[in-house]
């Protein structure tokens, strides 16, 4: 079976490249400002300004809810970057003067505005998801807006890195020497933070907190552990920045991998090569000769299980289908859940609105209720070979219309309205949805009283324990791309005391 | 620079009724002096006399609780180095660049080449030193934070040489010295104040140094909330000072 590939992957890059893109930008932007985060022993800012940006949407809702804002004014957006600039605001000072570390500033506001967020949280009517959809984005669907505004702050923040660096260098080393020879380590200091608050919030709105918290810390880490001048950490943090953003989306999509988590294991990567050649640099000339060779067979042998890895059979090019059937003798029941690919689903969404811009409300209804359209369309259910009616509708789950990174759910089911058959008989579902696509079907059937399978090549699910829910079965999959249609043949039980 | 070298002898740091103190509160009482270009300054006192406090506020960086801190002209250029350097060791940093930190000036940093234009200024400085073997940025010898105390010294005084600066200030620059290295480095200031006109203000708690190469010693003293100054004889001969140092110290400046 083939996985997915790289040639998949260039085939795909009309849809890819914004990801991919906003991956690489956002990594060089957090890498160069992760040098001077790392320097300041500040670790953990992403990791406030974050939480801090969370409140931010909390207040904007809550002033919508009970002081009437519209909802132009009180942006949650908006919110979010306020508060994230305040609380970075906050850290300017040294709060030594108030016997405080900077650390504990972090803590402060990152307990103190998640909790804050979860007290106003429970008096307003949005769900927690809905602050988290707000948020955080996820790689793989990177809206149009979020890829400009990333686009711009990773612009305008470098540029001026690079030319306030002098002077942001020495107010990082020596605060006071630079003070004393005149220098504005206030103003200086301002825009540091105030940067890292401006690209921690714009970042992670568009690919996520767990990647800009990793892209934040660990290129730096790896640059400052091999290299002995500043300048070089700078360019080398953002260089691996930019590969580990970039290049985390590639193994992401050709492992099938969450993309956040694939972006931050390539930087821990370059954390600890970075680390270990940094150690090496220090050591005797045999102990370095003997780490250095086994450093190699490591990397070796890692490229190796990388290379052998085997693709998920589901990878990000293929269709899946999930059916479960019910028939307790009054009611036939079925629900399929389709797995699209998100690459697909984007291309036909392009195909369609000619575009993949930030995608409105109502585009969005209505491509959801066009796929449901389309899935139904491509299930029949027949009864000894007549087809039975009924409508395919759309499910009620909490996941039918969304996507995770790798994958667009669409669940629907179908009850048959005309009268069922009393005696044996055999259902046939005919699965023609996308006839042109490698697909996986799998198919369960839900033991009913009063009646048994004489054959299927469908699974039965055991007891009756099992949900309807076909999100939730995960045994057996099938791993035959040519298996479609499932079909069962049954007969009622026999009653008790009568013949066979 | 040279408009500024011909002001030298107008130049003059005044403290005015000076009070230093933390948080509004008043350490020491007020100091009225004029520190003038060429002048070597020792402020001694015992521990926690409130030396550091004292020079960091007139170096602008602590607020000072009453009084002021005139420069006469107007922003005159300072240096500092501060008691064992600050400088975090996980800085990636090199001997030469921390030298290089000196060039810079007020919004200098704003104007790109600046520091290019100026190697030059860098390497005389370290030859000046006595640090010029440790220039360049190869080998593992010239990270700065491996070098030793003494090599330390020498290339921050280079930094305080490249930043050209009216008056210098030093806390504790030989605290981690041996007598031996530690004499030498005095020496070396003090030749190097003569040549080029700089007013020092060396901190320190050995009083041979202020005996031997100071015209002025400031002595601080927060318990019995005392503050002497002028010549390092008048000084030493106070009995207020005679009474907090003792007869050992005392002893050692009559053997200088």
């Amino acid at each position: 079976m083939d996985g997915p590939t790289l040639a998949g992957l260039i085939q795909d890059l009309p849809y890819a490249w914004p990801p991919i893109l906003c991956g690489a930008l956002a990594g060089a932007l957090l890498g160069t400002l992760g040098v001077y985060v790392v320097l300041r022993r500040m670790v953990f800012v992403s990791a406030a300004v974050s939480e801090a940006a969370g409140l931010g949407v909390v207040v904007a809702f809550a002033a919508q809810a009970f002081l009437g804002l519209s909802a132009v004014l009180a942006d949650p957006l908006l919110g979010a970057a306020v508060v994230a600039l305040l609380a970075s605001r906050l850290f300017v000072d040294d709060p030594i003067r108030l016997h405080l570390s900077r650390e504990s500033v972090l803590g402060m506001v990152f307990v103190l505005s998640g909790s804050a967020a979860l007290l106003l949280g429970s008096r307003i009517p949005q769900e927690a998801h809905d602050i988290q959809h707000v948020l955080f984005g996820t790689a793989v669907m990177v809206r149009w807006a979020d890829l400009v505004a990333v686009a711009v702050v990773t612009t305008v923040v470098l540029t001026i890195l690079a030319w306030l660096r002098r002077g942001m260098a020495l107010a990082t080393f020596d605060p006071d020497g630079a003070a004393v020879q005149g220098l504005p380590v206030r103003s200086l200091d301002l825009v540091l933070f105030l940067s890292i608050g401006f690209a921690v919030a714009v970042t992670t709105h568009a690919i996520g907190a767990l990647p800009v918290f990793a892209l934040t810390v660990l290129p730096a880490v790896a640059a400052l552990a091999v290299v002995r001048r500043l300048a070089h950490a700078l360019v080398l943090a953002c260089g691996l920045g930019l590969i580990a953003g970039a290049f985390g989306y590639v193994i992401a999509y050709l492992l099938a991998l969450p993309v956040g988590a694939s972006q931050a294991g390539v930087a821990g990567v370059f954390a600890l090569v970075g680390i270990g050649l940094g150690v090496l640099g220090k050591l005797g000339r045999t102990m370095r000769m003997t780490l250095r060779i086994i450093f190699v067979c490591c990397l070796l042998m890692a490229l190796g299980l990388v290379r052998g890895a085997d693709a998920h059979p589901f990878g990000p090019k293929y269709y899946s289908f999930r059916t479960v059937i019910v028939l307790d003798g009054t009611t036939l029941k079925l629900t399929t859940a389709v797995e699209a690919p998100t690459m697909k689903v984007l291309e036909e969404y392009a195909k369609r609105y000619g575009h993949l811009d930030e995608i409105g409300e109502q585009e969005d209804r209505e491509f959801f209720e066009l796929m449901l359209k389309r899935i139904g369309d491509g299930l029949t259910v027949t009864i000894d070979g007549k087809a039975v009616q009924g409508s395919w509708v759309r499910a009620d789950s909490p996941i039918n219309g969304r996507a995770d990174e790798q994958f667009f759910y669409y669940i629907v089911q179908f009850e048959a309205v005309s009268a069922l058959p009393t005696g044996p008989c055999e259902i046939v579902l005919t699965n023609r949805i996308y006839p042109d696509e490698e697909s996986y079907h799998s198919g369960w059937i839900k033991p009913s009283a009063g009646w048994e399978v004489v054959e299927s090549n469908l699974q039965s699910l055991g007891s009756a324990a099992q949900a309807e829910d076909v999100s939730t079965v995960d045994e057996a999959w099938s791993d035959d791309v040519a298996l479609r249609d499932m079909w069962i043949r049954m007969r009622p039980l026999a009653k008790e005391g009568s013949a066979n | 620079m040279g408009e500024s070298m011909a002001a030298l002898e107008d130049r003059s740091l005044h403290c005015d009724e000076l009070v230093v103190g933390h948080g509004g509160t008043p350490l020491l009482p007020p100091v009225t002096v004029a520190i003038r270009p060429g002048e070597f300054w020792a402020v001694v006192g015992r521990n926690g006399a409130g030396k550091s406090t004292w020079i960091r506020t007139v170096l602008g960086l602590l607020p000072p609780v009453s009084g002021r801190v005139v420069h006469e002209p107007v922003d005159l250029p300072l240096a500092y180095i501060p008691q064992r350097t600050t400088y975090d060791p996980i800085v990636p940093l090199q001997a030469e660049a921390v030298v290089r930190m000196g060039l810079e000036r007020d919004c200098s940093f704003l104007v790109p080449g600046f520091a290019r234009e100026r190697e030059g200024e860098v390497r005389d400085a370290m030859e000046a030193a006595g640090c010029a073997d440790l220039a360049g940025h190869r080998g593992a010898g010239h990270n700065f934070h491996t070098l030793s105390d003494g090599q330390k010294q020498k290339v921050l005084l280079a930094r305080v040489l490249v930043s050209d600066p009216a008056f210098a200030f030093f806390d504790e620059p030989t605290a981690a010295m041996d007598v031996i290295a530690e004499g030498e480095a005095l020496s070396q200031l003090d030749a190097l104040r003569r040549e080029l006109g700089i007013g020092l203000v060396v901190v320190s708690h050995f009083l041979k140094v202020a005996a031997r190469h100071a015209d002025h010693v400031l002595f601080l003293d927060r318990d019995d909330q005392i503050v002497i100054h002028g010549p390092p004889d008048e000084v030493f001969a106070n009995s207020s000072f005679q009474a907090r140092f003792g007869d050992h110290a005392l002893a050692a400046l009559e053997a200088r």
